[in-house]
């Protein structure tokens, strides 16, 4: 898997963003993780210390929030969260349809001295 | 103590691989190239299925190859037989190529000159799906042996796709895999994929492929 890739591209982006804002350390970081994103959370929390070690997350919290991936039915029009309607509409009953949100990896905020 | 300041961020990780890609496929837009990312499980057919195609548009088309694999480079000398331009590209361990290293790929290759390039993705259903590449078209195959349950398993890879081969078709009659129950499931994934059932040993549903890749390419163009 990739997580690994993905935890560096993270660290990147956050550094960037602190030291526009003239800031040395991050102590906090929290992501949003969509349900479909194949990363698995619990590997990212065990190896983000070491990935940050050197950098200016070295030391910081971590925290991941779980996003709903969502379907838009392509019978009716209603967005549904697709796995827990068992990747069924719930209105209307149709398979049919596409799925809008839940595969994303977003750095939502991060807080910095 | 210093004051501690919260920056709101709410950017996605992926947007810089994103950007890359759609900048790279311009750029090969610009030069006439068609990029076809193939993607699939390991042990499918995809070199197999790459010298089909190969044979079918090779005194048509200039093309190029770039077969992606973890190590070895057994699959670009197989392709470099069959005359047209193929290169190895190493991925060290990583599972999928992202479009950094599809750029790389594609200036060793120097693409100027070519029509079509296919890049041969690493073998496997999960991390290709979720990095663009800058390829103008996806596809996929799905072999026979690997079962019928596949599109209700990786439903990411079978939703991304323009097409989708189901491969070793000649094998039908020694496996449980209903062809209709795939497609269905497929549909209901991606209604506008085209799904065509080849056979690399045989050369079965090869014409189809390419013609598939003229129309596709022909469109792409305009």
């Amino acid at each position: 898997m990739h997580e690994m890739s993905v935890v560096i591209n993270t660290v990147n982006m956050a550094e960037e963003y602190a030291r526009k804002n003239g800031a040395s350390k991050i102590t906090k970081i929290v992501l949003e993780i969509g349900e479909f994103h194949s990363v698995v959370p619990e590997y990212i929390r065990y190896f983000f210390p070491d990935v940050v070690e050197g950098t200016m997350l070295e030391g910081a919290q971590l925290e991941i929030e779980t996003v709903t991936g969502m379907a838009r039915c392509r019978n009716c029009g209603a967005e549904y969260p697709w796995k827990k309607s068992n990747y069924r509409c719930p209105d209307c009953g149709s398979e049919e349809c596409k799925i809008i949100s839940g595969r994303d990896f977003v750095i939502k905020e991060i807080s910095v001295q | 103590m210093d004051s501690v300041k919260v920056i709101e961020i709410k950017k996605s990780v992926m947007e810089n691989n994103d950007v890359q890609a759609d900048k790279l496929r311009e750029e090969l837009k610009q030069e006439d190239t068609f990029l076809l990312n193939l993607m699939s499980a390991p042990g499918s057919g995809k070199t197999s299925c790459v010298l089909r195609i190969i044979e079918k548009l090779k005194d048509e088309m200039k093309i190029g190859v770039m077969e992606a694999d973890i190590d070895s480079s057994v699959d670009a000398e197989k392709v470099a037989k069959s005359g047209v331009t193929a290169i190895q590209l190493h991925t060290g361990g990583m599972c999928h190529l992202d479009a950094e290293m599809t750029r790389q790929g594609i200036e060793n290759l120097q693409t100027k000159d070519l029509d079509f390039v296919i890049l041969e993705n690493v073998g496997n259903l999960v991390c290709p799906a979720e990095f663009d590449t800058g390829a103008s078209k996806c596809a996929m195959i799905l072999s026979v042996p690997e079962g019928d349950d596949k599109p209700l398993k990786y439903p990411l890879m079978f939703s991304i796709v323009d097409l989708i081969l189901i491969n070793k078709i000649d094998c039908l009659g020694y496996f449980d895999f209903d062809v209709d129950a795939v497609r269905e499931r497929i549909k209901k994934l991606n209604p506008n994929v085209t799904v065509l059932e080849v056979s690399a040993k045989t050369g079965e549903g090869f014409d189809a492929v390419a013609d598939w890749i003229r129309s596709t390419r022909e469109d792409w163009k305009k």
